[in-house]
């Protein structure tokens, strides 16, 4: 089982391929740079394990929120390989995402992901660790960090960017509440392979990304 | 390099095409956008979510109509500018990808050079050399084409493009959005010569428009009439708008000494336009189908066949939001 999975929603670039279930990697903290990384990272992992893009026989790929032209990126880019050889494609969240790069091993029993959306707003995703699996609690937000509501007081794993710009304001807003923060962590496509199966795949043209902000008119 | 795939989505249009080296265009489809209505204007965000939704639909299903797989295609043809950054970056991402994925070259291909060329695709075609009127929502201006690649910027909009002043002048009249069919529409019952309209630029030499004056004049016509005096404004603009480019075109054949005017760009489908140009400059105008005049990706396909010498494996998804005509090689 060959998996290719993207990671573009925020500033860390990242691609993984899974050659079943040795998986190889390439990353970097690329702000804007990831139409020029990604197809040439693509081609550099397949080649190194003597594959070509039609030996792949699924996708996994961010599916937000993000930044949305990056997000958007690798989104075209899985839809462009689906669709040269019909492959399906997973839609992972990113937030999702980021909770599994935070806690691989789902030891933690709830995970905060938090990421800077900018214009002063953060994207945050609950999760509980059963079993190993981090399962959403409630939806995906988009708040100002001084409204963030937590479902309870935790304690928390609490990561991503949205630690790193809003650290001040998130301080009263989680003291007491957390175990642990990992400001440095980001969603990556190892993660988004890891948690292909838990969303079904659908074909390019059914993949649908989730910005969770949608008012963008005002 | 026989079956090339040409993908626009530089603006609200969705576009998928597939020209065969043989055969010419054998399957087009064009999306247009619809949710931009409400605001007046293209919102560049809803552009961009509207591509991703639509575009790889429409690849699936042109493929289908033309009974081929991705695997039959020999190259990519994509709008690499100039246009709106985020949406270009839609169809530039899928566009590249599908080509790394198969194995084919990728080809970035300017609109403009798309629309310049898409007259080739009628039968029969204009020969070179000719003018070429591009007059759209996002564009108004005059090129020299004396060859594939041989193109000269004559003059353009300093300001609004003529597409942005009908859909300026269609608000202004409370009417709907795109603003060119309703202000047409509405203008069919006014008189154009009830109310004095500039014709803005035309009293001095040069082949540069101006549309801004044209819409302020507009609005303080709005602010003191009725509103049953608005077709005659809506008719007495759109008369403006046609005689000022019609003179204009009319400067631009003298000057250039060509024998031939071709029109492209949504704004060229209006009656009054047509009416003008064949007025002055009858029997030297040529009119692509309307369907080409539009964004599409046919002219993408094609252009992009004229390119090919250009198409690259490089891998790279790069657009150019900004990317002047004339720097264009031939």
């Amino acid at each position: 089982m060959n998996r290719l999975g993207l990671e573009t929603a925020t500033d860390f670039c990242s691609v993984a391929l899974d050659v079943d279930g040795e998986v190889s990697l390439r990353e970097e903290l690329a702000p804007r740079r990831h139409a020029e990384l990604l197809i040439p990272w693509i081609r550099e992992l397949l080649a190194e394990r003597g594959l070509g893009f039609g030996d792949l026989d699924a996708l996994a790929v961010s599916r937000g929120p993000g930044g949305f032209t990056s997000l958007r990126i690798g989104l075209g880019v899985a839809q462009g390989i689906a669709l040269a050889h019909g492959l399906p494609i997973h839609a992972v969240s990113t937030l999702a995402a980021l909770a599994r790069a935070a806690d691989p091993e789902g030891r933690a029993d709830h995970v905060l992901a938090v990421l800077d959306a900018r214009m002063s707003e953060v994207y945050a995703g609950f999760f509980e660790g059963r079993e190993g699996v981090h399962h959403p609690i409630g939806a995906e937000v988009v708040v100002p960090p001084a409204k963030l509501e937590l479902p309870h007081d935790g304690p928390w794993l609490a990561a991503g960017s949205g630690l790193a710009s809003y650290g001040d304001v998130l301080e009263s807003v989680l003291t007491g509440k957390v175990s642990a923060k990992h400001p440095d962590i980001w969603p990556d496509a190892r993660s988004v392979l890891a948690l292909a199966d838990t969303v079904d795949p659908v074909p390019a043209w059914e993949l649908e990304p989730k910005y969770v902000r949608d008012d963008v008119t005002s | 390099m026989q079956n090339i795939i040409g993908i626009e989505t530089s603006c609200d249009e969705t576009g998928v095409a597939l020209y065969n080296a043989d055969r010419g265009l054998v399957g087009d489809l064009v999306y247009t956008q619809a949710d931009h209505a409400a605001y007046g204007g293209v919102v560049p965000e809803l552009a961009s979510r509207d591509h991703v939704r639509k575009l790889p639909g429409m690849i699936r299903e042109l493929l289908d109509r033309a009974e081929m797989t991705a695997r039959d295609l020999d190259a990519v043809a994509y709008t690499a500018g100039p246009g709106l950054a985020g949406a270009l970056l839609v169809g530039a991402s899928t566009s590249v990808a599908l080509a790394a994925a198969l194995d084919v070259p990728a080809i970035a291909v300017h609109h403009m050079e798309g629309h310049l060329l898409s007259p080739l695709l009628e039968d029969p075609a204009p020969d070179f050399p000719f003018v070429a009127l591009l007059v759209s929502g996002g564009h108004t201006m005059l090129v020299a084409v004396e060859g594939f690649g041989r193109y000269r910027l004559l003059g353009e909009t300093l300001d609004d493009a003529a597409g942005e002043a009908f859909d300026k002048t269609a608000r202004l009249l409370g009417l709907g959005y795109p603003g060119g069919p309703e202000v047409a529409r509405l203008a069919e019952t006014g008189d154009p010569d009830r109310f004095d309209f500039p014709r803005p630029m035309t009293n001095r030499p040069g082949l540069d428009f101006s549309f801004s004056g044209l819409k302020t004049h507009t609005r303080e016509l709005v602010a003191r009439v009725a509103p049953e005096d608005h077709a005659d404004v809506a008719a007495g603009f759109e008369q403006a708008v046609a005689e000022t480019l019609a003179i204009k075109c009319k400067r631009a054949l003298k000057e250039t000494r060509m024998q031939r005017l071709v029109i492209a760009g949504g704004v060229s489908a209006n009656t009054r336009l047509r009416a003008e140009l064949e007025r002055r400059l009858s029997g030297r105008v040529y009119y692509p189908s309307l369907k080409l005049c539009t964004d599409n990706g046919a002219m993408i396909a094609h252009a992009g066949w004229y390119r090919r010498a250009e198409a690259n494996r490089d891998g790279m998804i790069a657009v150019r939001p900004r990317w002047p005509i004339d720097s264009l090689a031939g």
